[in-house]
């Protein structure tokens, strides 16, 4: 029996030889693997609550490494021209329509900007602020050195900007600063006997969006669009519904026949996915008489209601 | 053609058993995981790296907050223990250049301000990127009387566990 058995074992070991050994093998390197898993010791990295990459206003949302790192270069070479006082290098690296939009395409504009901002900041620190697609909103800390100071003399500041990055279709990232993220043409008009609004274009920044029209005066009349002394005279309706009203009050009034190009801003943040949908001139008054405010509340409330004409415009703004 | 392939299979037994061995060999020698032991306290390199590494190990466990007042608790306890070269070896080498070039005027400077025993109260932080910002207020323990408090604004930036620069306002 015994001697069956080792028969039979030395038959089964020359016909599987070739499979044993390579199963032998495989064992062998898997064991070498696991022991060198066992051993290995990773070195130890910092963990902080700094994460310049991940979104502050959304944590599950981060900027993608390639991304991240060009967005860091990019800050490095920008932030190095501004302090060394090189602007036109600086100037030349923000994207052409933030140089018309923020700057007029004017460098001094952009220098006194520019030394608004960083002044004499020695340090910098990013983090990324909202991203919206391919756009990703950065917030930037400037500040002294203040490791090298320890505060000596000095109390904690800094000042803040937002520099946006926008990838584009051909992976060029462009940047822009002082909070400009975007701009688009409009062209809406809205129209009656005595009004024409035109909408151009919407400019918008991280936290407000402004829009230019233009406002002509068909009439020969007087036309009062905004005085103060209606309710709702001029505000941006979202698609919610929730209405905004001007961050600056100005009154825009409009003599026989004449056109002006105003500039309104409201509070919206660029990361509110609630869109604007439309712009309203809510109180358009048509004057047979108009004084202005400086006179005495009866005078102005009687004119208002000698008005030849009073409606509202709506434009749409998508 | 039958020896050639008895001599084969007898190769390859041989290289099998010899793989078995090695292997076992290795998970023998390499297997055991290596606990550090306490050093002997006569080899002071030795016993600072163990003690180096158990700090290290402790700090990982620490949220940043508690690891930037255990690294102020450090420094100052440095200073109050008369270890002004280790204290004076922990500032930002920009701080150093500005405010103590040498290790003198910094340890003139530290009796103005520190006693030998001080109660140190945090009182806020800020993280700036890497740079972290404690609000202290400072009370000699012995001889201080009551709102005769120091404010001075330590400024931190932690390389890794156990690694950082330190500076302070000078008051």
């Amino acid at each position: 029996m015994w001697t069956d058995f080792r028969l039979k074992l030395r038959h089964f070991f020359r016909k599987n030889a070739k499979i044993i050994f390579i199963a032998v093998c495989i064992w062998s390197v898997v064991f070498f693997i696991n022991l060198f898993l066992k051993n290995y010791q990773a070195p130890v990295e910092l963990q902080t609550t700094y994460e310049p990459h991940t979104s502050v206003m959304d944590s599950g949302s981060s900027v993608p490494k390639k991304v991240g790192n060009s967005v860091e270069e990019m800050l490095e070479q920008y932030i190095g021209y501004c302090l060394e006082g090189n602007v036109e290098s600086a100037y030349e690296m923000l994207s052409d329509i933030c140089k018309e939009c923020s700057f007029e395409n004017n460098i001094d504009n952009f220098t006194t900007y520019m030394i608004n901002k960083i002044g004499s900041a020695k340090r910098y620190a990013i983090q990324d602020y909202s991203n919206n697609g391919n756009t990703y909103i950065y917030q930037i800390k400037y500040s002294e050195d203040m490791l090298a100071t320890g505060l000596t003399n000095s109390t904690y500041r800094y000042t803040e900007e937002k520099i946006i990055f926008k990838r584009q279709k051909n992976g060029k990232i462009e940047m822009s600063v002082g909070n400009f993220v975007d701009y688009e043409d409009i062209k809406n008009v809205s129209e009656n006997e005595y009004l024409k609004v035109d909408v151009r274009k919407v400019e918008k920044y991280y936290s407000v969006e402004r829009y230019t029209v233009v406002l002509t005066n068909r009439s020969d009349y007087t036309i009062v669009i905004s005085d103060q002394q209606e309710d709702s005279e001029i505000f941006l309706e979202l698609a919610s519904k929730d209405v905004r009203m001007p961050t600056v009050v100005s009154n825009i009034v409009l003599e026989p026949n004449q056109s002006q190009t105003v500039k309104l801003e409201f509070a919206k943040f660029f990361d509110n996915e609630n869109d604007a949908s439309s712009l309203t001139f809510g109180s358009v008054r048509v004057m047979e008489q108009y004084s202005g405010t400086e006179v005495d509340e009866n005078i102005i409330q009687s004119e208002i209601q000698n008005a030849i004409a009073k409606f509202s415009v709506n434009v749409p703004v998508t | 053609m039958v020896n050639q392939k008895k001599d084969n299979n007898k190769k390859l037994y041989i290289a099998t058993i010899l793989i078995i061995l090695l292997t076992i060999l290795a998970g023998v020698l390499l297997g055991k995981k290596k606990e550090p032991l306490a050093p002997n306290a006569e080899d002071k390199e030795a016993v600072d790296a163990y003690i180096n590494n158990n700090i290290t190990l402790s700090l990982q466990s620490m949220e940043e907050r508690d690891r930037m007042e255990y690294y102020v608790a450090i420094f100052l306890g440095y200073v109050e223990g008369g270890e002004y070269e280790k204290a004076y070896n922990l500032l930002y080498e920009d701080f150093k250049q500005n405010y103590f070039p040498t290790l003198e005027s910094f340890e003139q400077y530290l009796p103005t301000i520190f006693s030998e025993m001080s109660n140190i109260e945090h009182e806020n932080i800020e993280r700036n990127g890497d740079i972290y910002v404690l609000w202290l207020s400072i009370t000699d323990a012995v001889n201080g009387k009551p709102g005769e408090q120091k404010k001075m604004n330590i400024v931190i930036q932690e390389e890794n566990y156990n690694d950082f620069a330190i500076s302070f306002s000078v008051i």
